[in-house]
C-alpha cells in the first residue's frame, strides 16, 4: 500500500486524517511498522476510510498490523459505534461469524509425543470431520438446533462434551447473551445442522504444537496460561461458524441492503458495508441473529475439543486429566460486541466491530476469569502452518484501539498465486523434513496456506507489540496439522 | 466459454470472471465457475437430482448474488452439486426474476475430489456488464 498521505503518529501507529476522503467522520489509524503498510494492498486504504464514513463510529477507524483487503471492512478491521446513533454492518463482522481460536494444553512434552506423532494426527483425521460436505461429529434437528444455538458451548457442556469449568476459558463464558433463533432463516438452519463440530475448509485447522525452548517470552505469564515448560505440548483449534453463520450473513447483508437507502436514508460506496441503525428492528434481529451464530462457533469449537481429548486418550492410554488437557482459552475474531469502554473519560456501552481482529482484554478488566484477572486476557494468534503461531496477552495500553489486536499473520499471496508456487504433495513432504506431520483433504488447498503466502507472523506480533496492543507470551510451533 | 481468476481483486479469497452471449448463459457458466473452482473435475457431477431454483432481485448483480448464493445453500445443506439446465430470467415491475432448473447429485468423496470450499457469494465488485453482444460478470467468493 502507498503510505502518501499517512501521518505518522510513532514507529507503529499511523494515521490518515479525516480530510482524506469526503464523509469520513473520523480519522483512520494502522498498527503497524511502515514496511508492514507497504506489504498491505491498496485497498486496505480504501476500505479503512469507507469504515470511516459509517454513522455512530467513535474516535477512529483502525486496522491492526496483519491487515488484508476484505469485503467492506478491511481484514484487522476494529470499528466501535454508538449504539444510541450507530450501525451494525455485517461487513465489520464477516462471513464466518466467531471464526476463532481454541487453544487447549496438555502436560506431554515434546520428546513424549515424537513416537505417536504420525498415529496421533491420523486419528485426529480421522475423528474431526474436515473438508467440503464431511458431516459434523453432532446432528441435531430443529428443536435441538434452537437450544443449541442460545447456549453456545454451555450446550455442548450441558449434554457431555466437556466440563463446566471450560466455559470460563471461552469469551463471554462460550455463551452470548442476546441470541434469538427466532432472528435466523430456516436455510441457516438446514446449513448449520449437519455441521456441528466439523473443522470445515480454507485456512481452518487443528494443530499439535510445541512450546520451544527460546520460545517463551514471559515465563510469568506462560505459567498462569497453563505453559509450565520448555518442550509442552498445546492443540489449537481454527474454525467458525461453518455454514451456519455464512448464511445468517448472506440473509441479512441483502436484507440491511433493501432497507438502508429506502428506510433509513443511509448510503455507503461499497454494497459490502451494508448496515443498518443498531435499534432499528432490521439491526436487532441480524445482531440476535449473529449472536445466535457466535454460539454456534464456540459450540462447535467445543465439540472438536471433546473429540481431540478422546484421542489424546486413545493414543496415551490416559484420562484426558491424567494428561493435563485444559482449555486454555477460546477468542472469537470475527464479531461485533456490546462492551464497557472509556470513551472521552467517560465509561460507555459500546458496540465494538472486529473482523479478523481479536478482543485482547488488559488486567482486571471485567470479563476475564478469575485466573486471568491480573495477566490479562490470553490472545492466540494463529500464524501460518508452518512458521508458528502466538500466545499474547492483553495490556492496558490497547485502549485506543478498544483492547482489540491482530488475528494471524494475513496473507501476502492470493491463493491463486500461491497455488501456482507451491504444490501441495510436495509442500507435505517438505514439511515433514521439518518436523511438520500435516494430513489434508485437498491438496491445492494445502498449497494455497504455504508459510511464504503468508506475511511474517513475528514481525506482526512485534508490531503489536510496540503499538502496545498485546505482548508476546509464548510462540508456538507446528509439529503436526490436520487441514480441511 | 471457461472462468477466468482474476488475481488482483481478493488475498485471501477468490475472484472469478466469465462471458456470456445472454443473459442465461452469463448466469449459467457462474454456476460452472462455481464447480470448477470447487472440483478437480467437475465432469463427473451425474444429472441425478433436479432442483428448481427462483431468485427475484432489484438489479441484475443482486440476482447474480442470489442466484449463485442458492448454489452454495444447495451444497451445504443437502450436499448438492448443481448445473444449470435451464435458466429463464425476466424483467418484473419490481427488476428482475429468474426461474431455473438446475441437475446434479450428492457429494461423493470417492469421485468428487475438492480443490477448494465455496463458502459465500460476496458482493465485493459484483459486476454484471453487457459490452457490445457480450455479458460478462464478475464475481469474489468467499472460500
Amino acid at each position: 500500500m502507498k503510505a502518501d498521505g499517512i501521518k505518522k503518529i510513532h514507529d507503529y501507529l499511523f494515521e490518515i486524517p479525516a480530510d482524506f476522503k469526503a464523509g469520513m467522520r473520523v480519522p483512520a489509524r494502522i498498527y503497524a511498522s511502515l514496511k508492514l503498510i507497504q506489504e498491505m494492498d491498496n485497498a486496505v486504504l480504501e476500505q479503512l476510510t469507507n469504515v470511516a464514513l459509517l454513522p455512530g463510529i467513535i474516535n477512529h477507524a483502525i486496522v491492526m498490523p496483519d491487515g488484508h483487503s476484505g469485503y467492506g471492512f478491511p481484514i484487522g478491521g476494529v470499528a466501535a459505534m454508538d449504539p444510541e446513533t450507530g450501525v451494525i454492518s455485517p461487513g465489520g463482522i464477516g462471513f464466518d461469524i466467531n471464526c476463532g481460536v481454541r487453544l487447549m494444553a496438555t502436560s506431554l512434552t515434546y520428546e513424549e509425543v515424537k513416537p505417536k506423532l504420525k498415529a496421533l494426527v491420523q486419528a485426529l483425521f480421522n475423528r474431526i470431520p474436515t473438508g467440503v460436505g464431511s458431516e459434523g461429529m453432532v446432528k441435531l434437528k430443529r428443536d435441538r438446533l434452537d437450544e443449541a444455538m442460545s447456549l453456545g458451548a454451555r450446550w455442548a457442556v450441558e449434554n457431555g462434551y466437556g466440563e463446566e469449568s471450560d466455559l470460563d476459558y471461552i469469551e463471554e463464558g462460550g455463551c452470548m447473551a442476546d441470541a434469538d433463533p427466532a432472528a435466523v432463516s430456516d436455510r441457516a438452519r438446514e446449513r448449520g445442522r449437519e455441521q456441528i463440530g466439523s473443522l470445515g475448509s480454507g485456512n481452518h485447522y487443528l494443530e499439535i504444537q510445541v512450546a520451544k525452548r527460546g520460545n517463551i517470552f514471559d515465563r510469568e505469564l506462560a505459567v498462569q496460561f497453563g505453559i509450565f515448560r520448555e518442550g509442552q505440548v498445546v492443540v489449537m483449534i481454527h474454525s467458525g461458524s461453518r455454514g451456519f453463520g455464512h448464511q445468517i450473513a448472506t440473509d441479512y447483508l441483502k436484507q440491511f441492503l433493501s432497507v438502508m437507502g429506502p428506510k433509513y436514508g443511509l448510503s455507503m460506496p461499497d454494497r459490502e458495508l451494508a448496515c443498518a441503525p443498531f435499534h432499528s428492528k432490521e439491526g436487532q434481529l441480524y445482531y440476535r441473529a449473529m449472536n445466535c451464530a457466535i454460539n454456534f462457533a464456540f459450540l462447535n469449537r467445543q465439540i472438536m475439543m471433546h473429540g481431540v481429548k478422546r484421542v489424546f486418550s486413545d493414543i496415551f492410554k490416559k484420562s484426558p486429566e491424567e494428561l493435563g488437557l485444559r482449555l486454555v482459552y477460546d477468542v472469537c475474531h470475527n464479531t461485533a460486541k456490546l462492551e464497557t469502554h472509556l470513551v472521552r473519560g467517560r465509561e460507555r456501552t459500546i458496540l465494538v466491530h472486529r473482523k479478523g481482529a481479536t478482543r485482547a482484554f488488559p488486567p482486571g478488566m471485567k470479563g476475564l476469569p478469575s485466573r486471568y484477572r491480573q495477566t490479562g486476557q490470553p490472545i492466540l494468534i494463529g500464524g501460518s502452518m508452518e512458521t508458528g503461531s502466538y500466545l499474547l496477552a492483553g495490556m492496558a495500553t490497547g485502549a485506543d484501539a478498544f483492547y482489540s489486536t491482530c488475528h494471524g499473520s494475513g496473507r501476502v499471496m492470493s491463493r491463486h498465486q500461491a497455488k501456482k508456487i507451491y504444490n501441495g504433495r510436495d509442500l507435505q513432504k517438505h514439511m515433514e523434513e521439518q518436523g511438520i506431520y500435516v494430513l489434508t483433504s485437498s491438496f491445492p488447498g494445502l498449497a494455497e496456506e504455504a508459510g511464504g503466502a503468508y506475511k511474517n507472523v513475528d514481525e506482526v506480533i512485534r508490531a503489536t507489540e510496540k503499538g502496545g496492543l498485546s505482548k508476546a507470551v509464548v510462540k508456538l510451533v507446528p509439529i503436526g496439522n490436520i487441514k480441511g | 466459454m471457461a472462468y477466468e481468476i482474476i488475481d488482483d481483486l481478493s488475498r485471501a479469497d477468490i475472484a472469478f470472471r466469465v462471458r456470456g452471449g445472454s443473459l442465461g448463459e452469463l448466469f449459467s457458466e457462474g454456476a460452472k465457475a462455481l464447480v470448477s473452482i470447487m472440483l478437480h473435475d467437475p465432469g463427473v457431477i451425474r444429472p441425478n437430482r433436479t432442483i428448481k431454483i427462483q431468485c427475484r432481485a432489484g438489479d441484475l448483480e443482486l440476482l447474480y448474488f442470489d442466484f449463485l448464493s442458492e448454489l452454495v445453500f444447495y451444497k451445504d445443506s443437502e450436499l448438492l452439486l448443481l448445473l444449470p439446465e435451464r435458466i429463464d430470467i425476466a424483467e418484473s415491475e419490481d427488476g428482475y426474476r429468474l426461474a431455473c432448473e438446475a441437475r446434479g447429485e450428492k457429494i461423493d468423496h470417492g469421485r468428487h475430489r475438492f480443490i477448494v470450499d465455496i463458502k459465500a457469494i460476496t458482493l465485493h465488485h459484483l459486476s454484471v456488464l453487457k459490452e457490445n453482444d457480450t455479458w460478462t460478470a464478475t464475481v469474489v467468493v468467499d472460500v
